[in-house]
């Protein structure tokens, strides 16, 4: 999900900043030899799986599995979200910069909060596929709830009632987009835990 | 020996973060107005220069106003009564300014950026060191690793795969992501060796030491000065033109 | 004549495989030694354990007369002996390509202006000064071994450790490395089944097989 700037007013993206900037700064603490490869490459997989389009109906729908990233690398999400999202921007023109700090924010925080929540359920091994589908499905519920909810937030924190409306749009928009993270996410972590068990507790 | 040197972006991302900034803490209508026309007239300038640009330029603020269309039916209008409400419209028109005046100003400033660039303007602005060693390996592992996203694509789709049956579409989907991430862990091991190999440290440092600021090309003063004197004209215009 | 290079009784395991078992190895200065072997014997894995870049199971590493225990020892002998991997992109890191090859120089602690000379001689040595300011992802697969190599030069190594430096390169650019390394003067270890290079380089050739390392 990516607000558009413009939309948002001036003490919400500055707050949002702050948060982003507070996120970063924890993530960044986690970066060691080994990590900072792996959050490179992290970012490289969110940058690309947002270009991955899965039709739907007359539309397309494109993966967002923010919740699967922070399943993976809990606070490292944030560094890693917030530069894939720059270069998006970048590359895709999707505009201003000073909206970064709120498009990674909705997304970055639900992530962590998937890594406190979830991960717990894949900790004793070895776990049930019935589990892993669980995780899965839990993450992405998580990831695209929590995004929306503060996509919502920061919408109204703006504009106030005003703003239901667009709220409520946009909030139905992301049913589809849920309903495919959840099969996708639930689906990926049934297939990293048989090809690569390792990917899911580094 | 001489090097063709890209010139450093910084002085381009200080401009479209000083237009963000102001679009954002200007609320009159007419100060957005003029900083629009500003905007368009600077465009309508580049692109008689650099006519090549102008088609992604109109295609990019033609799917920015799809979603001003979506704010003035949700913001502007009323459904109960079908009609549009004083306060919505004047909320809408807003909206509408800020969102085409910052989408616009982005795209005139940042036309023939690459992502090295970003890197570079950013670590010239103060970007942390470490985070500038990540976003120099990330942009690198984005072309590598998208070189993979094609092939594991092609391989699945040499599958006979149908695209019609959404279940499969969504089990093809997770395949997908499962390998990039499979790919993307191997990639990161051999990277870490690869840094340990070469001696790097942790946080080695990846793009060369940011150019002083003393040494920046005039043409890149010259597009910030502009930049911020075409604000500055704005709300001075504006100011003057509610007192009369 | 002074060895480089000694391993003694090293045994290494990978994915619980038994690949390296109490392997003895000495270089010498001024020897260019091939490792041959067979796909998966080991060649990469002795490599890289060279280099502690990988757990001992059992044995002991010298690397350029010091011996090496703890991965502080190790990390200062790798300015001094350089590997160059299988696979150029493992280590190309920086991203333009004479930004690159600064990487290892100025990691070293030497001065800009030093870094930027001896990665111009380098890439000369390397005949790729005129890609210096190319970004490293638009060079030829050829190319990138050749500047992962000169990013190796740039530190006046005493030691280079290679893994099959010409698999996949056409005609010319499989000259131009036996060439350069030819040329070098430097004390080689080469993991390869290169016949020409064998031929050409050699000085003295050994067999990976079944995790023992014979003579030839």
């Amino acid at each position: 999900m990516h607000l558009a700037e413009g939309v948002l007013g001036f003490p919400t993206l500055i707050t949002a900043a702050a948060c982003t900037a507070v996120g970063v700064t924890i993530g960044m603490r986690r970066l060691t030899t080994r990590t900072l490869p792996i959050a490179a490459l992290f970012a490289a997989v969110f940058f690309l799986i947002g270009t991955i389009h899965i039709p739907v109906g007359l539309g397309s729908v494109h993966l967002v599995l923010n919740g699967l990233i922070g399943l993976l690398l809990g606070w490292l999400a944030f560094p890693v979200i917030l530069i894939a999202l720059s270069l998006q921007a970048l590359l895709f023109s999707f505009g201003g910069f000073f909206v970064l700090g709120a498009n990674t924010l909705l997304l970055a925080a639900p992530a962590v909060l998937v890594h406190y929540t979830v991960r717990p359920l894949l900790k004793t091994q070895p776990t049930s596929s019935n589990r892993q589908l669980l995780a899965g499905s839990m993450a992405a519920t998580i990831g695209i709830g929590g995004a929306t909810l503060i996509a919502a937030l920061m919408l109204w924190s703006t504009g106030q009632d005003a703003f239901n409306g667009l709220i409520g749009v946009l909030a139905a928009a992301q049913l589809p987009v849920w309903l495919i993270d959840t099969a996708v996410s639930a689906l990926v972590v049934t297939m990293l835990a048989r090809a690569l068990p390792e990917a899911l507790s580094l | 020996m001489s090097h063709h040197h890209r010139p450093d972006r910084r002085l381009r991302l200080v401009a479209v973060l000083l237009v963000s900034v102001a679009a954002s803490f200007a609320s009159s209508t007419l100060t957005l107005s003029l900083m629009l026309a500003l905007a368009l007239i600077s465009s309508v300038i580049l692109l008689s220069v650099r006519p090549n640009n102008s088609f992604r330029l109109i295609r990019r603020m033609l799917v920015v106003n799809m979603f001003v269309v979506l704010i003035w039916l949700t913001v502007a209008l009323d459904w109960r009564s079908m009609t549009f409400t004083p306060s919505g419209i004047t909320l809408a028109t807003q909206l509408s300014l800020r969102i085409n005046l910052i989408t616009l100003a982005s795209l005139l400033l940042l036309t023939g950026m690459t992502a090295l660039d970003l890197a570079r303007a950013a670590s010239g602005l103060g970007l942390p060191r470490a985070l500038g060693s990540l976003l120099t390996m990330s942009i690198r592992q984005i072309a590598l690793l998208g070189e993979t996203q094609q092939k594991i694509q092609l391989a699945i789709r040499a599958r006979a795969y149908r695209p019609r049956i959404h279940w499969h579409t969504i089990r093809v989907s997770a395949q997908q992501v499962a390998w990039l991430i499979i790919h993307a862990l191997l990639r990161a091991q051999r990277t870490e060796l690869g840094l340990k190999a070469r001696g790097l440290d942790t946080f080695p440092v990846l793009l060369r030491p940011a150019q002083p600021w003393r040494l920046l090309p005039r043409s890149e003063w010259y597009f910030l000065a502009g930049t911020a004197l075409a604000v500055i004209t704005a709300i001075a215009a504006a100011e003057i033109l509610k007192r009369s | 004549m002074t060895a480089l290079l000694r391993l003694q009784n090293v045994t290494v395991h990978r994915r619980n495989r038994l690949v390296l078992d109490q392997v003895n190895l000495s270089v010498a200065e001024g020897e260019r030694v091939v490792l041959r072997g067979g796909i998966g014997a080991g060649k990469s894995t002795l490599l890289l354990a060279a280099l502690g870049l990988l757990p001992l199971e059992n044995g002991e590493i010298e690397l350029l007369g010091t011996p090496c225990r703890r991965e502080s020892e190790f990390a200062l002998a790798r300015g001094r002996v350089g590997l160059l991997f299988q696979d150029p992109d493992d280590q190309l890191l920086g991203p333009t390509v004479l930004e690159d090859v600064e990487l290892g120089p100025l990691n070293l602690g030497w001065s800009a202006g030093d870094a930027h000379v001896a990665a111009e001689t380098a890439l000369e040595q390397v005949a790729l000064i005129h890609l210096a300011d190319r970004p490293i992802h638009e060079l030829s697969g050829g190319e990138k071994r050749l500047v992962a190599l000169a990013g190796l030069l740039a530190m006046e190594p005493k030691l280079l450790l290679l893994d099959e430096p010409t698999v996949a390169l056409d005609e010319q650019s499989s000259q131009q490395i036996l060439s350069i390394l030819e040329n070098s003067g430097l004390t080689l270890l080469i993991a390869s089944h290169d016949q020409r290079l064998i031929s050409t380089l050699a000085t003295r050739s050994i067999m990976l097989r079944a995790a023992t390392l014979q003579d030839q």
